[in-house]
């Protein structure tokens, strides 16, 4: 029988000058996992963005839960898009997506400097 | 609960105003001890951004970069300014250096050229971690190497501070993990940059352990030299004779 695939959905927040939608931070986080493990990789981790809200600048991408250390780090790498400087800071990390947006509702005022646009 | 510390903040070139968002950004994190790095001219500005951590919450330990350029000049160096910084890093430029500041206890972190073709040249080598597990200085890598090389240069790179970790593994030489950031956007939460750890091959836990317990030991036993009556590990100056 094969074995059901688990998941971990990560919560995250973009800081960046400008807007950015989830078109373009979906773009750059593929870029940046076939940057540093190949397409290979990119088939392990297997992320999928879930949703990107462009107000509050927080997403949340679904991998496999054996390759999150790699999809963090994916994630962590990415200096610049759309020619700015950006980062992403992975806020909460759950086995449900449930479970990760009650998370992430608490957390809606954190990182108040990057919601102040830096 | 574990405790973070980021033990590598430049400086940034936008000033005190700059520095706040960085350190508010570090709070807001989840670090509860961040080192930047001043220039020894900078006292003022060290005051001040001491005031905007206590501010904060968070905890500022001062840290000095030195890049000498002979092993005489790092000697000079550390007997004028290990009294006046809670953490020192040595630029390892040169071999000589990298040697002295190696065996030097007075030394805490050594720091390797950033450049990955000077960095093959220079990188931390066997005979410097012998002579580092017989002092105290650590092996410090920053995430603004890695995330600034790019391409070949990148794999070059992690391929030269993989070497560099298996060294330091061996001769049981603790690793320390900072971001080195001159903006907001070069930090990364501290799990994020443990993740930049494995890509060295270097276990979770113990990648957590050098943005946590490192750092924060090697601030520990410094903050514990610095204060008065201090002798020698475990040894101080309770009363001297006549004191009441």
């Amino acid at each position: 029988m094969k074995a059901k695939r688990r998941y971990r959905y990560v919560g995250f927040k973009v800081l960046s000058p400008t807007p950015l939608g989830g078109e373009e931070i979906r773009e750059g986080v593929w870029r940046s996992i076939t940057d540093l493990f190949g397409a290979y990789g990119l088939s392990k981790i297997g992320p999928k963005m879930i949703e990107y809200n462009e107000e509050s600048s927080i997403g949340i991408i679904r991998c496999s839960h054996l390759h999150l250390p790699m999809l963090r780090a994916s994630l962590a790498s990415i200096t610049s898009l759309r020619g700015n400087p950006t980062a992403l800071f992975v806020l909460r990390v759950s086995g449900t997506l449930k479970a990760l947006r009650t998370a992430l509702k608490g957390l809606k005022n954190s990182l108040r400097t990057s919601s102040q646009g830096l | 609960m574990r405790r973070f510390a980021d033990l590598h903040l430049r400086f940034p070139k936008g000033g005190l105003k700059e520095l706040g968002d960085m350190l508010s950004l570090a709070s807001d994190l989840g670090y509860s001890l961040v080192a930047v790095s001043f220039s020894p001219s900078r006292m003022e500005e060290m005051k001040r951004a001491k005031a905007l951590c206590s501010d904060l919450g968070l905890d500022l330990a001062t840290r000095v970069d030195l890049e000498p350029k002979n092993p005489g000049g790092l000697l000079r160096n550390l007997r004028r300014l290990r009294r006046r910084f809670e953490v020192i890093a040595v630029r390892c430029l040169r071999k000589d250096v990298a040697r002295q500041a190696a065996k030097d206890r007075r030394v805490d972190l050594l720091n390797f050229p950033t450049d990955p073709v000077r960095r093959e040249r220079l990188r931390f080598d066997h005979p410097e971690a012998v002579l580092a597990s017989g002092a105290l200085s650590a092996l410090e890598l920053n995430a603004s190497t890695i995330l600034r090389a790019r391409g070949s240069q990148r794999a070059r790179l992690l391929a030269t501070m993989r070497g560099e970790v298996e060294e330091a593994r061996r001769m049981e030489v603790p690793l320390i993990f900072s971001s080195g950031a001159e903006s907001p956007y070069g930090l990364r939460a501290p799990r994020d940059l443990a993740s930049l750890l494995t890509l060295l091959d270097v276990e979770w836990e113990k990648a957590l352990d050098t943005v946590s317990e490192r750092p924060l030991s090697i601030v520990e036993r410094n903050r514990e030299r610095l204060r008065e009556g201090f002798i020698s590990p475990g040894v101080r100056v309770i009363r001297r004779e006549g004191e009441e």
